[in-house]
């Protein structure tokens, strides 16, 4: 019900307030983009007001664990996993054992990987790359699980301090505890397109994370899972793209908890340094999340947990087709005088306003303790860069079409411009738009319809600085001390003090 | 030896009277390990030092030990005199919870050095005693005793000897003991 309630109350709206012919679809998909922004609003209050009460705890009850670190990689630079490798034996202080789960198939790749043995790690490799990531990971768990009581999940660029298990291992006395987050660091922060997405995780990692109190999720590294629970529920899903989130569903599902702990316990990471990377991983990403709609109806959570869930898929939903949907509707109705809403345009206005100010109170809240003005700016425009790969994704999943793992590169590349062309199209249309608006209203008395112009005039201007920025960003390199600056002040570990 | 320690440690328990202990000495004269051999058994031990945890789980069947987190140091160097009962309240409904968990009345807290707040700028010996004050004020309340092992600084007061309702003071040899009501 309450997935279906949102497309409910557009699907009334539309009947009352759209011109019945094709273009319904349409006006249904504004309704819904302002139905589903006032939906993930009030899951973030809730989310929100939980994170107010995060209190880490003081006292950790301390407990001996063998644990197995892994790090899975593909074709990845072998000094970038040494690095993360000798973080791992120094976090673990003898409690287990790192290993390396290999799927690299450029021969150079697996050489460079072998000599990290000399380390005292161990390689593990197998013949296919049956389920990517999660494939190896559950490979691993099958040939030596059973030595293990919990197992450590590592990206090749994510490295955990030294006191890493020190801090994570105690919320494993509750037996009921099936896995322990900490949050991705990005630390690598050299060009705008890393930094945009450094500040776009801010929000989700130090109040909807923080705030999930049932349901905070594995994000697929910084994760230490109790064997058993995953044994229980066969190991990692292997038939969703982000095998983390449908697995931590599936927990929740059979009753286990997760921890999650904010806390600087990476100390290395490294963001998508250009527009391709980030395309690549928000692609992955968007793809997963709407992969786990049949598990999020079929699986038995809980109610806030699910609500919680159901408002992760709902954001894929908003920031891709959706997205399409609002950009779209400006240009329609002023570039090609093509009307869809037959709506007073104040009814319009005070519709439309929740979501608007949803916005504006994120900034609001968020931007005082968490990213200020630069932050939200940086925040909106990388999410908006996203909207064409996330719609892909969206329609990838709808037909089905399967689309491989993909490893987000870690190395900045020289962008082509062909990468950048459908923004610059973008912006030159919405600005064509505005200009053409703007001729409508010197020429127009004021009525209802000037007030239908000024309202798609102000919707197409609203994106432009946005996409303007986003272009400028994709271009833009930093000095590494820039990015050192902005991770000096933003850690605040306790937000709400 | 150990059983005669634990033994002697039971009878200087028995001849404790109040509810808030102090443990004082000095850490290179086997401070810690003392500790340990006395007032080890059947205890919620916890501990402000990373390191010792493995050595003390070794060391102990029937005790569970706790470390205190990082985030205790961070909100100790970032606290202000306003926020000091807050510090207080949270370490004591967290002690709460566990001692109710494992079942155990004695804690032993080791390094008590470690617990009150240090604001640079501050006049840190009243925020010492405000600190002890609220804390031993609360711990009072509840069921159990609780022992602070302090170690001797020469450069310090020793303010937490002015709350608690008895103090050792750990010699070495370990045979020598002075109990002061």
């Amino acid at each position: 019900m309450v997935f279906v309630a949102p497309f409910l109350i557009s699907a009334f709206l539309t009947y009352f307030f759209s011109i019945h012919n094709i273009l319904s679809v349409l006006s249904y998909l504004v309704f819904l983009g302002m139905v589903i922004g006032v939906f993930t609003f009030l899951v973030f209050l809730k989310q929100y007001i939980s994170a107010m009460r995060y209190q880490p705890a003081l006292l950790s009850r301390y407990a001996e664990y063998k644990i197995a670190v892994v790090i899975p990689i593909y074709n990845e630079d072998p000094e970038i996993v040494r690095d993360t490798a000798i973080s791992a034996l120094l976090a673990l202080k003898g409690r287990g054992d790192v290993f390396i789960l290999d799927d690299s198939t450029s021969e150079y790749i697996r050489k460079g990987i072998d000599k990290l043995e000399t380390l005292g790690v161990k390689i593990f490799r197998r013949e296919t790359r049956r389920g990517y990531k999660a494939g190896t990971i559950n490979d691993f768990l099958r040939a030596y699980g059973g030595n293990y009581d919990l197992i450590a999940i590592f990206d090749a660029d994510q490295r955990p301090i030294n006191s890493f298990f020190d801090e994570v291992l105690h919320h494993f006395s509750d037996e009921k505890v099936a896995f322990v987050q900490v949050p991705q660091a990005y630390t690598e922060l050299e060009t705008g397109v890393g930094i945009g997405a450094y500040w776009q995780q801010q929000p989700f990692l130090r109040f909807i994370m923080r705030g999930r109190k049932d349901s905070a999720f594995s994000l697929g590294s910084g994760t230490i899972f109790r064997v058993k629970a995953l044994e229980d529920v066969g190991g990692l899903d292997e038939g969703n793209i982000t095998e983390d989130v449908a697995t931590s569903v599936e927990l929740h599902g059979r009753g286990f908890k997760s921890v999650y702990i904010d806390k600087p316990l990476v100390w290395y990471g490294e963001p998508p340094k250009d527009l391709r990377a980030y395309l690549t991983q928000q692609s992955r990403w968007s793809l997963g999340g709407f992969q786990l709609l049949p598990k999020l109806l079929k699986e038995n959570l809980g109610i806030s947990a699910f609500i919680d869930y159901i408002a992760a898929w709902m954001y894929w939903f908003k920031e891709g087709p959706l997205t399409v949907v609002e950009l779209l509707a400006p240009i329609l109705f002023l570039l090609f005088d093509i009307y869809f809403i037959k709506i007073d345009a104040i009814l319009y206005l005070m519709a439309y306003t929740p979501f608007f100010l949803s916005t504006l109170i994120v900034f609001i809240v968020a931007a005082r303790k968490l990213y200020g003005f630069r932050g939200f700016i940086f925040h909106q425009t990388i999410e908006l860069l996203a909207f064409p790969t996330i719609t892909a994704s969206f329609i990838a999943w709808i037909l089905r079409r399967k689309r491989p793992f993909a490893v987000t590169p870690k190395k900045a590349e020289k962008i082509p411009f062909k990468l950048v062309l459908p923004y610059v199209t973008l912006l030159v249309i919405l600005i064509a738009s505005v200009v053409k608006g703007a001729f409508y209203i010197s020429g127009l008395n004021m009525s209802p319809f000037w007030f239908a112009v000024i309202v798609n005039i102000f919707w197409a201007t609203y994106f432009i600085p946005f996409i303007t920025f986003g272009v400028y960003t994709v271009f833009r390199y930093y000095e590494k001390e820039a990015g050192v600056k902005i991770l000096e002040r933003v850690y605040e570990p306790n937000l709400f003090s | 030896m150990t059983e005669l320690n634990r033994d002697f440690g039971k009878f200087i328990k028995s001849c404790i009277d109040g509810k808030i202990v102090e443990i004082t000495g000095e850490r290179r004269r086997g401070l810690l390990k003392d500790v340990i051999e006395y007032f080890g058994d059947n205890v919620l031990f916890i501990l402000t030092l990373r390191g010792y945890e493995r050595i003390l789980n070794n060391s102990l069947r029937n005790s569970i030990i706790y470390v205190i987190s990082e985030r205790y140091f961070d909100l100790r160097q970032n606290t202000d005199a306003k926020n000091v009962v807050k510090l207080v309240k949270q370490i004591v409904n967290e002690l709460v919870m566990e001692m109710k968990d494992a079942k155990l009345h004695n804690v032993v807290i080791y390094r008590a050095n470690d617990l009150p707040p240090v604001i640079p700028g501050s006049d840190y010996n009243r925020m010492e005693e405000e600190f002890w004050r609220l804390l031993t004020m609360d711990l009072r309340t509840l069921e159990g005793m609780f022992m602070f092992v302090y170690e001797k600084m020469d450069y310090k007061p020793d303010i937490l000897s002015y709350f608690a309702d008895n103090v050792i003071i750990m010699t070495h040899p370990p045979q020598v003991w002075s109990v002061l009501g």
